[in-house]
């Protein structure tokens, strides 16, 4: 079952185009990668399906529904969780009070249920609980964001660049983490990365994107072969 | 604060005085209008007067303090420093003293005061640099001890709250409290409850309203005017004002929370003002600039605090056979303040650990990030502010009730002003610090009331200490809402607030 997809969309920030038609689909259980070099417009898309830049073409949908024109806060309570780029977490409150903002979408019957589930993923995160989002160190705060985004129990998890900073080691957690929410927990997920080697080792499929368009589609090995995408975004660069 | 490590750039002299010269300009077309010309009500001399030397003499003003404010930013702060206090004290010294009012700068106390107020900030700005520069680790060191001291208060406040809550209780029968220290705890009480009210939308929700007396405003005359002409008692028109003023919260915030910051500052400010003037030109509802009078007073439950009881009824003295005083109602209206600011912090208290109180400071952070979470951003600061009014309105009934008298005159910017330098001076979101400014701010001045001129200069000298002293409020610190367990303390070293 098709979870998103994504026509022909358009997104401009003012006068300037960030997205030129852009066209793709997630199915259920995947994990999609998106690559792309620095301002191809990845995080503007993600953006745009969570509904902040609006389109201004195309259409979104998620789960058989029209989400384009919906506000971005009626798109979170549909099951699209987002960790965004540069984490935006609340860097005043405790990661408990993090974790409960990010399940404000949820049945709060369920947050102790999910609780337990995000610090058994995270185990350090049940260590610093009481600790202030702001000084937690970038891999812990690169798990948090992402554990926040899972408390709303989301039927698909935007993840921005999720290994951006982080030590090799804490880049393996992190894609191990990924695998496991969507291999257990069901959840779809779709990936933004830089990180394209360890990125599309994990994906099912893969989308290239550059300059607003994608321009290269396939599954994760096929990328992970192909000679473009090999010159372009692994050589060198791992 | 890094004044220190700012190099040394070469003043620009000739550009400084051209800016400088410029403002002056402005200010002279400006105080011309202004200034310039006074209406004289002497019958048979011309009608007016005219009073170039004002002019003249707020140009040069503007010109030195335009000059002053360039020397600070390019880090020349001593000479800054040593004229502006020269010509603080001076001027304040003359104005305390009571010189003759044509030999100083203005023919208005006002505005020589207003003169006086800037020439004060002027020179503590510039004396914050100087010390800064010259002992920049020991100021962080300051800050980073005042930090702890503020955090320690916040963990102690299981057991500050209650003292004080017991100190406040027992202050009536103090063996040194009269009637006029129990106005002045009375007053002070209905701000710490007005504060609270207020840093619901600005300490929690992070919204910069400048209008608040606006909702105090509706308050007052709900209660007054529902009490004037349907009888109603104290304790039923009591939730109509607050609803009322709630209402009128939700009226502005639906069209404006849109806007931030500034703006949303700056529409309430207009807010506040559109109110005041409606309550003064809406004759017929309002009664106008006359006000409303013979506003009744509130009642024991029922129960008036008056000398003869009513006919057929009891009063509060009859009904528990005791001697009637005066001071009675004095007491029991302190009480009544003391309730009600209880009643808002307990609110405050609770309202923090519900998702709601959780989804404001959250916006209040990161209204991008709240979106993405499923956080309405409107609603929620819809909620913030409508029951921030609420309680607004809540003290303004207290106003109306405790007075008997109401009029616009009681609800002008200057109200709103000295609400919000209490909430920003405690510190924003704390609570205890609410209370400790509005001790600074409303009781220390009442209680110097005998000092006539110096007081308003004591307000004025305090506030811009404290701003430069701590310039995030006094007890500004955060604790999380939400415990587990007894998780491990917070180990790492706390960076200073944003
Ligand atoms: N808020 C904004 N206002 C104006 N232009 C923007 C804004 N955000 C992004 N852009 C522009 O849109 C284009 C796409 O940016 P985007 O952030 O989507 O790139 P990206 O693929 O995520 O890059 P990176 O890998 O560096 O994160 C860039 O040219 C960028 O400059
Ligand atoms: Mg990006």
């Amino acid at each position: 079952m098709t979870v998103l997809r994504v026509t022909d969309l358009h997104a401009a920030y003012g006068p300037i185009k960030a997205l030129h038609g852009i066209d793709l689909e997630v199915t259920e259980g995947e994990i999609v990668t998106l690559i792309g070099a620095n301002g191809a417009g990845k995080s503007t898309l993600l953006m745009t399906i969570c509904g902040n830049p609006r389109a201004t073409r195309g259409r979104v949908d998620f789960l058989g529904e029209d989400i384009t024109r919906l506000p971005a806060h009626e798109i979170v309570h549909r099951g699209v969780a987002q960790a965004p780029e540069g984490r935006r977490l609340f860097s005043f409150m405790s990661v408990v009070e993090n974790l409960k903002m990010g399940a404000v979408s949820a049945d709060p019957r369920h947050f102790d249920e999910d609780l337990e589930r995000v610090f058994t993923l995270y185990p350090i995160l049940r260590e610093r609980r009481e600790q202030r989002g702001g000084t937690l160190s970038g891999g812990e705060q690169q798990m948090l964001a992402i554990a926040r985004a899972l408390m709303g129990r989301p039927k698909l998890l935007l993840l921005d660049e999720p290994s951006l900073g982080l030590a090799p080691l804490l880049v393996k957690q992190i894609f191990g983490v990924i695998r496991e929410i969507n291999a257990r927990d069901r959840v779809t997920v779709f990936l933004v990365e830089q990180n394209a080697h360890h990125a599309l080792r994990i994906a099912h499929r893969g989308y290239v994107m550059a300059n607003g368009r994608i321009v290269l589609s396939g599954s994760g090995k096929e990328l992970l072969a192909n000679a473009e995408v090999r010159r372009a975004y692994l050589e060198g660069g791992r | 604060m890094r004044a220190s490590t700012v190099p040394q750039l070469p003043f620009d002299w000739p550009r400084a005085l051209k800016d400088a010269g410029m403002v002056a300009g402005v200010v002279v077309l400006l105080a011309i209008a202004l200034l310039g010309f006074r209406i004289q009500d002497t019958s048979g001399g011309p009608p007016l007067a005219y009073r170039f030397d004002d002019v003249v003499a707020v140009a040069l003003i503007a010109f030195l303090g335009r000059l002053g404010i360039a020397a600070l930013r390019a880090q020349r702060a001593v000479p800054v420093l040593v004229g502006a206090l020269v010509f603080a004290i001076a001027l304040t010294a003359a104005l305390v003293l009571g010189a003759d009012e044509q030999q100083l700068f203005f023919r208005s106390t006002g505005l020589n005061g207003t003169i006086a107020l800037a020439a004060w900030i002027l020179s503590a700005r510039a004396a914050w640099l100087v010390w800064h520069a010259a002992s920049e680790t020991s100021a962080e060191l300051r800050e980073a001890r005042m930090d702890r001291l503020s955090a320690q208060v916040q963990r102690w406040s299981g057991w500050v709250g209650p003292l004080l809550l017991g100190l406040a209780v027992a202050l009536p029968f103090l063996p040194w409290i009269d009637r006029r220290l129990l106005d002045i705890a009375t007053l002070v009480a209905t701000y710490i409850m007005l504060g609270w009210g207020l840093n619901i939308v600005v300490g929690l929700a992070g919204l910069l309203d400048l209008g608040y007396v606006a909702f105090y405003a509706v308050g007052a005359y709900s209660y007054a005017l529902l009490a004037l002409h349907f009888d109603l008692g104290f304790w039923l028109c009591l939730p109509f004002a607050g609803i009322m003023a709630a209402f009128a919260g939700i009226l502005l915030g639906f069209p404006v929370l849109r806007l931030r910051g500034d703006y949303l500052a700056i529409v309430t400010l207009g807010f506040g003002e559109i109110v005041r003037i409606i309550l003064l030109n809406w004759y017929k509802f309002t009664n106008g600039p006359d006000g409303l009078s013979g506003i009744p007073r509130p009642t024991f439950f029922g129960l008036p605090m008056v000398r003869d009881a009513p006919e057929g009824g009891h009063s509060f003295h009859s009904f528990f056979g005791l001697e009637y005083a005066p001071i009675d109602r004095v007491i029991f209206l302190y009480y009544l303040a003391i309730a009600l600011a209880l009643v808002t912090n307990l609110f405050t208290l609770r309202i923090r650990k519900l998702p709601i109180g959780r989804a404001w400071e959250a916006l209040r952070e990161d209204e991008t990030a709240c979106r993405s979470l499923g956080v309405h951003p409107r609603n929620t600061k819809l909620t913030a502010f409508a029951i921030g009014a609420m309680f607004g309105g809540f003290g303004g009934s207290f106003f109306a009730t405790r007075q008997g008298f109401i009029s616009p005159e009681s609800f002008t910017f200057l109200e709103s002003a000295i609400i919000l330098a209490i909430v920003v001076l405690g510190g924003m979101g704390s609570q205890i610090g609410v209370v400790l400014a509005a001790i600074l701010l409303i009781g220390l001045p009442e209680v110097f009331r005998d000092l006539n001129q110096y007081r308003m200069l004591a307000f004025g000298v305090a506030m811009v200490v404290i701003m430069t002293w701590r310039p995030r409020g006094l007890l500004a610190h955060r604790e999380p809402t939400v415990r587990l367990g007894h998780g491990p303390p917070e180990e790492r070293h706390e960076g200073p607030h944003a």
